[in-house]
């Protein structure tokens, strides 16, 4: 494990692949940052993989690390993060499950399958995740402010 | 547009892959790519040279006209003379990760992207690898160059299968080879049809389970209607006997002769009402019986053939609530309510009917609140649908609470967790209690609305009636009074009663609505349609480029290889490595994602399951025994079996001499509430299961790994009875208990990195031979 984590440095190579460089200077190439709590405290502990997943380092959070190379990890996650946030529910096609959802996200209008009820976890007090049927997930950080429409749909599966 | 691929079978002498055409299905998503080609080949002799051949090849690449042609157009415009597609998929999502379409196509020169934007296009030559990921669901398609990545795209999952499509012709085209060479028939087998759930209440679907007792429901009905109309002629006598009353009280006449009569019919009238609603009661709550145990029958098999993946989604208490206490709500409703609202829907015709006989505008003015009411009740109806859901759910809840503690009570109670699960408990339970005090408060208000405006209604015709006692009008009198508040007594507190049902009746189609989820689930394991009919298998085995996936994690990748029956197979590996999967697609517990598995050189998706099934017989880590006897368990898989065959099972196994040990010899009681049996001693009883049963193929999952060392030896010549002569695969973190294998696999995140005899891996030196030393170590170390 990597002792000094505010002297660790990344870039990208040629192959988009993330580089990590030690204090020392050697490299490691294909460096995957994961959240070990995506759900319940996705800024804390991100821990550094390499590419056999072996933990180089775990990071308590961003804060740890120096100003760019905070930038540069943060860019990593970003583009590795695929979790659109539903901000309306347009249609179901039934009301309860296995049914297709037409949904509006902040990365546009998709439609999904919810094969059941338990595929949507509640996350904190207001706060739910969404598991579709090919595992893709769909967060609503705070269904009370969804519009009356898209609450109704849910809270009836919570 | 058609898909050429000139080149020949440049093979490598490659350990582990074998080339062919591989053919995808997604059993939820049916998302087919199995275009045909007839090809003739000549093979090379040399590899690396390539000679021209001929193929003639199905025309148009499939689906491609499916796609939006503003992103097909350009591509297709791009197209040299003679160049053509050889494989294309959609990325629905940009490198900023927001959903927008871009179409990804590849001829056998070029890579192209085009965007609404714009067509790019890369040479091959200058392409190094495709490179596919998949992560949270997202997928990436990356086009390295042999300095740097030219590019990438993503996709989600629904993709994933068209972009291995791509992948692979990639790797064909760079190599020079022609993968489709070897076509055996790997068409995936058509799963039988299922009907799509039809999309109408959930209550009206209960009536396919009463159809096979419509004559009774019938005639109940028929009792029923004969017993309104039976109270509402009773009625009619009362207007006559009251205005008789009326006369002898203001002396017009001397006598109440008659009245004998009037009394006389209401008292029949009474008695056969009584009659007619007892018999069609009978009948009703009879049927009502029936169709709540056929459904919950039909339920609980339906459940038994879904595939182990529902279960593993699915709490078994909730399950469990599903099929017990909403089939109880459903018998209730049917019992109860259904008799009365279907009595009461036909009175209040017959009663309104009688009502406008009587006297025509006072029964518009009767009927005033009527349509008020019924619309509070449709209001109230949906609402109340809401919270019976969540009291279901709530319910249901509290059940998987008691599924999940009782049967982990041992770990409960080392950890002293009692009290959190008590609270665990209370708080569960807690929730039930909101949930039905939202109910409850809620038809605790519609309910006493309802009766007051019925009250209303009732109000209405006094005061109208006196209204018209006043005017005098023509042809009404106290005694037509009498009777329209009497009738429209009997009006309204039927309505009542009605809207009672109404929370009943959602109640209840809440219940339907859950056991009918259960039954509109198609298993992911479909029956072939045109099954191929098998007895006993020989036992040869074939994994062809399987590929398989849990959620969004792939486990399986590109596995292939070839058993011979009665080949004794290892397969070793971390744990996660993808054995137990691997075991569960040949147990057709899954069926697989990309590739196939062949018994026999069949799909085994062509044969039908349970005939499949019993040539499979499998020896798990941990046994499970059900409740009953010793020789029931043993006998299992095959009920028919004689003592002797059992016994002699159990020899094999050896199991006999312990079982002798028992107080009751095989008739003793085990499994929950039975008679406590040691690991190895349950283990012994499933080898001898699976030896009755006389598999041709044999799986054991880490069957002696949680034994000490002496029990291990026992099971050990147990074993060797039963895999003899049977293709066997033997997962084992143990390698020498992997002795007798003729090959051993190693598998590593889902790959086959080696294959070989024991000796041919420790030579190779590679994670084996790792494994090996690893476990030699260990062994001196702690002395196991």
């Amino acid at each position: 494990m990597i002792e000094n984590l505010a002297s660790l440095n990344f870039r990208k190579d040629a192959w988009g692949q993330l580089v990590l460089i030690r204090p020392d200077g050697t490299e490691h190439s294909g460096v995957e940052p994961v959240r070990c709590f995506p759900l319940s405290d996705p800024e804390r502990s991100i821990a550094l993989l390499d590419s056999d997943g072996k933990e180089l380092a775990n990071l308590p959070d961003l804060s740890v690390l120096n100003p760019s190379a905070r930038a540069a990890l943060q860019q990593e996650l970003e583009e590795r993060e695929f979790a659109p946030v539903i901000q309306r529910i347009t249609t179901t096609s039934t009301p309860n499950p296995p049914c297709q959802w037409q949904v509006v996200t902040d990365r546009g209008t998709t439609s999904f399958q919810l094969e059941s009820e338990d595929d949507i976890r509640r996350l904190g007090t207001d706060g739910a995740v969404i598991a579709d049927s090919h595992g893709i997930r769909y967060k609503i950080p705070d269904i009370t402010r969804l519009d009356g429409h898209s609450q109704k749909i849910i809270r009836r599966l919570i | 547009m058609i898909d050429g691929l000139n080149s020949l079978d440049l093979e490598k002498p490659d350990r582990l892959v074998t080339h062919s055409w591989l053919s995808y299905s997604f059993q939820r998503h049916p998302l087919r790519y199995n275009a045909r080609f007839e090809l003739v080949f000549q093979t090379a002799n040399q590899a690396g040279v390539l000679n021209p051949i001929t193929a003639t090849m199905a025309s148009e690449i499939e689906g491609w006209s499916s796609v939006d042609s503003t992103l097909r157009g350009p591509v297709e415009s791009r197209l040299a003379a003679g160049e053509h597609l050889v494989a294309w998929m959609v990325s629905d999502i940009d490198e900023q990760r927001q959903y927008r379409m871009s179409l990804l196509a590849l001829s056998q020169h070029r890579f192209f992207c085009s965007t609404h934007a714009e067509v790019r296009d890369w040479p091959l030559a200058e392409i190094d690898k495709l490179r596919t990921k998949d992560r949270g669901g997202l997928g990436t398609l990356e086009l390295l160059g042999t300095d740097r990545r030219l590019g990438f795209w993503h996709y989600t999952i629904a993709q994933g299968p068209a972009a291995l499509v791509v992948g692979d012709r990639f790797e064909d085209l760079k190599a020079g080879r022609d993968a489709r060479k070897q076509i055996e028939e790997d068409d995936v087998p058509e799963g039988e049809e299922s009907e799509s759930p039809p999309n109408t209440l959930a209550l009206f679907r209960l009536w396919q389970f009463a159809r096979p007792h419509a004559f009774w429901m019938f005639i109940a009905f028929v009792l029923s209607l004969a017993a309104t109309v039976a109270a509402v002629e009773t009625a009619k006598v009362i207007r006559p006997l009251t205005n008789l009353l009326y006369s002898y009280q203001s002396r017009e006449v001397t006598s109440l002769s008659g009245s004998e009569w009037y009394l006389g019919v209401m008292l029949a009238g009474a008695a056969v009402a009584w009659i007619l609603s007892w018999g069609q009661g009978a009948i009703l709550a009879w049927v009502s019986e029936r169709v709540t145990a056929d459904l919950r029958n039909r339920t609980y098999s339906h459940l038994q053939k879904l595939s182990l993946e529902y279960f593993g989604g699915k709490r078994t208490g909730d399950l469990m609530s599903r099929i017990s206490s909403d089939s109880d709500r459903l018998t209730q409703f049917l019992s109860d309510s259904i008799v009365d609202f279907s009595a009461n829907s036909i009175l209040l015709v017959v009663v309104a009917v009688a009502l406008f006989q009587e006297n025509l505008p006072l029964a518009f003015v009767t009927l005033l609140p009527f349509p008020f009411i019924v619309w509070l009740m449709y209001y109230s109806r949906d609402k109340l649908q809401v919270g019976f859901q969540a009291g279901s759910r709530a319910w249901a809840n509290m059940t998987s609470v008691l599924a999940d503690t009782i049967p982990g009570i041992r770990v409960v109670k080392a950890f002293a967790q009692e009290e959190r699960e008590i609270e665990r408990f209370r708080t569960a339970n807690e929730t039930v209690v909101v949930a039905n005090n939202r109910v409850n408060s809620l038809w605790t208000f519609f309910w006493p609305l309802i009766t007051f405006l019925n009250a209303l209604g009732v109000f209405v015709v006094w005061a109208y009636g006196v209204r018209l006692v006043l005017h005098r009008a023509p042809d009404f009198d106290v005694g037509a009074l009498t009777a329209f508040v009497v009738l429209s007594g009997m009006f309204y507190s039927k309505l009542e009663m009605m809207s009672r049902m109404v929370n009943a009746s959602q109640r209840a189609a809440t219940s339907a609505q859950r056991i009918f989820e259960i039954l509109d689930r198609v298993s992911n394991v479909p029956e072939p349609a045109r099954p191929v009919i098998v007895g006993k298998l020989r036992g040869d085995l074939e994994f062809r480029h399987v590929g398989f996936r849990y959620g969004n994690r792939k486990v399986i990748k590109d596995f292939s290889l070839k058993v011979q029956a009665g080949e004794m197979i290892g397969l070793v590996g971390h744990t996660g490595a993808g054995k137990s999967t691997l075991i569960n697609l040949v147990c057709r517990f899954f069926d697989v994602a990309e590739g196939a598995i062949l018994a026999d050189g069949v799909d085994i998706r062509s044969y039908k399951i349970e005939q499949y099934r019993r040539n499979v017989g499998i020896v798990l880590q941990d046994p499970f025994l059900f409740y009953g006897t010793i020789a029931e368990n043993i006998a299992y898989g095959r009920p028919e079996a004689t003592r002797d065959e059992i016994m002699n099972a159990a020899r094999a196994a050896r199991a006999h001499e312990f079982i002798l040990q028992l107080a009751d010899g095989y008739d003793s009681l085990v499994g929950e509430r039975g008679q406590s049996l040691s690991g190895g001693e349950r283990q012994r009883i499933s080898i001898a299961r699976a030896l009755l049963i006389d598999p041709r193929i044999l799986i054991l999952d880490e069957a002696t790994s949680a034994l000490d060392s002496t029990t291990e030896r026992q099971i050990q010549e147990a074993l060797q009875n039963l895999v003899r002569g049977r293709t066997t695969i033997a997962i084992a973190h143990r390698l020498s208990t992997l002795r007798q294998a003729n090959r051993i696999m190693v598998i590593e995140r889902g790959r086959l990195v080696e294959i070989g005899t024991h000796d041919e891996l420790l030579a190779i030196d590679g994670a084996y031979a790792e494994l090996h030393r690893a476990q030699q170590e260990l062994t001196r170390d702690i002395g196991w």
